[in-house]
């Protein structure tokens, strides 16, 4: 099927933040590509690490985070706590064997949804790049 | 050896602990295993030379939970083990006595551990007591670690893979993980099942990424979960890795100052967001 | 009158290869210097381990992870029973503990009142050439569990090592279709009668375990034990299981997992109740399951005096010192020179 051709990218994205700057992008009609698979969350510092490894195991090609940008978050400090647990969890993932350029983690405020857009087109690409390279992680069967 | 059996039969005497978690060699066999001495009990059988593999701060809570106060014989990595379980707040001080020795390395299958190859200290960071010497620490190594990050994502999955798939999830690592103390584990999560129960590559993976994360900073690297494990899956490499970064990120070295807070429970306004990048960011 | 058949050493390999152009032939094999059962590959040397390995047998009939239904997620949704598997096997080198341990499991899978019909069909597929103990190993204690390092019940060929030559003798119908061949010659030779230790781990009787219940020591046992749950994988009859249902793309399987009481969660119901919390009460369980529920329910005891619990044991703890020490205290009692014991503080 041709769909499996394309990467399929996990966004977790953190509500009052990234997700309405998602949105953002959407009214604006800045285009994204469709590769992107959004999942919400109350805020960055909500992401545990083991969704991130769940999505690699169950086949996606790239795991995107975001959340507001330091200072700026709606709980005051989630997103202190996220950038530490995110990058101590990117660090074991690519010990393992996950690409680097398949993690994503960014600040993207509820204005910017040009931002957005953008950086959902670049990762897209980044990904096609690798898209020749074996997906490491990935469950190939239900047995397995 | 002396020194410390007299140290714990007054401690006895005086009263001030009901019993002693320490090594007893068994006349019989030879073998030096973990055992709790209690108050009237003989020590000629306590020893503590290079056999004392074992971490004893595991026990530490069931028998604080079912005697007054405690004393522990301490190796220098089973002390930072120990110095998690007091920042936790899992045991508190006033429940123990830390009997700290100098630790010169333990033997596995008749060579010296591996782990003693990076000893951060070969005495207790917690010791209320101090026998023998103790030695300087020595810069974390991580030789191992660095072996795998000369290899592509391709070889190192291919190394991991091969041993995750060996998995019988039977969880001894977890259950001889001093600093593995969830009441309900997340691998016994039922709602969501984030790592599904059979033993396969898929879920072993999702259970050694798990644990090792859940261990970031707070891992002491006493060596005991690749010790026991039967498949012999090299559980310290990944434990190893994230300490190494934790080092890097964050400049510290779990357990080895007593009340430090574990890194990825602190609150750091000021990490750059650098950390967050990858290596061709 | 049924005899016993020689075979060179060296005639071994060439027999094997032979049943295997007939039979699923199941063999041991080192894998990085650990030992394991497989499907015999003719490229390799076949070699027999000195005793037992630490992996339990019981995987060949009752499967770590064992798919029973399946399903697809597609417009008709439909469910079907896994079909389970019937090409004729033979399992050459299980020792009399292992196939005690399959005849224990037979009373669990299949004489009680749910038979198990994927059990069944791997019993049924599979032939037993058992292989007679030379000598009992330091864990070794089976002559104290009701069987003999010699014993051929249970199985459908026994072979034993003898001087520069191998013994094999059929027991049952089916073991005598492997008996025709030209490797095999009937002489009148018989094994050695050897004389076998015991008393190394001797036990009280499952009714005086039963008394045990209430007994404070089980603290003192549990003292160090990890709960991990290595000695229920290793156990040739332990047969504890989890069913769960997997999925993955739009297929799904039911499937039986191996669990173990060991286990903290073993226990823990809807809600958070945990009947067995401590580690003493999980010891408790597991303790008398071996040596007296197991009688209740089926007769006889499920210990098998193998020792694989004491071979995989992290910390070297040995389960069969439990059961003697727990004899010992038995004892005690009986001799009125224990405090009568007390009901233990928590289950």
């Amino acid at each position: 099927m041709q769909i499996e051709k394309e990467p399929k990218i996990l966004a977790i994205l953190c509500k009052w933040c990234s997700y309405a700057g998602a949105d953002l992008a959407g009214t604006s009609r800045f285009a994204y590509p469709a590769n992107v698979r959004i999942v919400q969350v109350p805020c960055s510092g909500r992401v545990d690490p083991i969704m991130i490894f769940k999505a690699f195991v169950e086949g996606y090609d790239g795991v995107m985070v975001s959340g507001c940008h330091p200072g700026d978050c709606h709980y005051t400090t989630g997103n202190y706590h996220a950038r530490r647990r995110i990058a101590v969890a990117r660090r074991l993932l690519e010990f393992v064997g996950v690409h680097p350029d398949r993690m994503h983690f960014t600040w993207i405020s509820a204005a910017e949804g040009k931002k957005f857009a953008e950086v959902c087109s670049r990762f897209t690409d980044k990904l096609k790049n690798l898209s020749g390279t074996e997906k490491t992680l990935a469950r190939k069967e239900l047995a397995t | 050896m002396n020194e410390m059996r007299n140290k714990i039969e007054e401690l006895f005497k005086n009263g001030e602990i009901d019993a002693v978690l320490g090594y007893r060699e068994d006349p019989a066999t030879g073998e030096v295993k973990a055992a709790v001495f209690k108050k009237d009990e003989a020590l000629d059988d306590m020893v503590f030379d290079g056999r004392c593999v074992q971490n004893l701060v595991n026990y530490l809570p069931t028998l604080v939970a079912r005697y007054r106060k405690v004393g522990i014989v301490l190796k220098g990595c089973d002390g930072r083990s120990l110095v998690t379980q007091l920042v936790e707040h899992r045991i508190n001080k006033n429940q123990i006595v830390a009997l700290g020795v100098g630790c010169e390395g333990v033997k596995l299958d008749g060579k010296e551990a591996d782990k003693c190859d990076d000893c951060a200290t070969s005495m207790s960071p917690i010791a209320d007591y101090e026998f023998g010497e103790k030695k300087h620490k020595k810069e974390p190594a991580f030789s191992k670690v660095e072996e795998i990050e000369k290899m592509s994502p391709a070889e190192r999955w291919k190394f991991f893979a091969d041993y995750f798939a060996r998995c019988e999830r039977c969880y001894a690592c977890r259950q001889i993980c001093p600093s593995c103390y969830c009441e309900i584990c997340v691998a016994d999560q039922q709602e969501p099942k984030w790592i599904e129960p059979s033993a396969k590559l898929s879920a072993n993976t999702m259970w050694h990424l798990i644990r090792a994360y859940h261990l970031a900073g707070r891992c002491a690297d006493c060596g005991e979960c690749e010790r026991v494990c039967p498949q012999e899956i090299p559980m310290r490499l990944l434990n190893n890795a994230l300490e190494k970064a934790v080092h890097e990120l964050f400049d510290v070295r779990p357990g080895t100052v007593p009340d430090e807070i574990p890194p990825l429970v602190v609150l750091s306004k000021e990490d750059p967001d650098t950390i967050l990048e990858g290596k061709n960011e | 009158m049924n005899k016993w058949h020689k075979m060179k050493r060296t005639d071994l390999q060439k027999f094997v290869s032979r049943l295997a152009e007939k039979w699923e032939v199941w063999v041991p094999y080192r894998a990085d210097g650990k030992w394991e059962f497989g499907i015999y590959d003719a490229m390799k040397d076949l070699d027999f381990p000195e005793s037992i390995i630490h992996v339990s047998l019981k995987s060949l009939f009752f499967p770590k992870r064992r798919p029973v239904a399946k399903y697809e997620e597609d417009s008709k949704w439909s469910l079907q029973a896994v079909v389970p598997e019937d090409r004729p096997r033979i399992v050459i080198g299980l020792h009399p503990c292992d196939v005690a341990g399959i005849e224990y499991m037979d009373k669990v899978f299949l004489k009680s009142e749910h038979k198990d019909a994927m059990y069944e069909a791997e019993r049924e597929r599979t032939m037993l050439i058992g292989m007679i103990c030379s000598e009992m190993e330091d864990n070794c204690h089976c002559t104290d569990r009701g069987l003999a390092p010699d014993s051929t019940r249970g199985m459908d060929v026994a072979f034993v090592e003898a001087d520069d030559h191998y013994l094999f003798k059929s027991m049952t119908d089916r073991g005598k279709q492997v008996m025709q061949s030209e490797y095999l010659k009937e002489v009148d030779e018989k094994p050695e009668k050897k004389e076998w230790p015991a008393g190394k781990y001797a036990i009280a009787s499952p009714e005086e375990f039963m008394e045990m219940y209430d007994d404070k020591i089980w603290h003192e046992l549990s003292d160090i034990c990890l709960t991990c749950g290595i000695c229920t994988y290793a156990c040739p009859t332990c047969v504890c299981f989890l069913v769960t249902d997997e999925k993955f793309k739009g297929k799904g399987e039911r499937v039986t997992v191996w669990d173990s009481c060991q286990l903290q969660s073993y226990s823990r119901m809807a809600g958070g109740h945990n009947t067995r919390k401590t580690p003493a009460s999980r010891v408790r369980n597991r303790t008398l399951d071996k040596f007296a529920y197991s009688h209740l329910r089926y007769g006889q005891i499920s210990c098998t005096g193998c020792g694989r619990c004491v071979m995989v044991c992290p910390l070297k703890r040995s389960f069969p010192q439990l059961g003697a020490r727990l004899s010992e205290r038995i004892e005690e009692k009986k001799k009125g020179k224990a405090k009568a014991g007390t009901r233990s503080k928590e289950a």
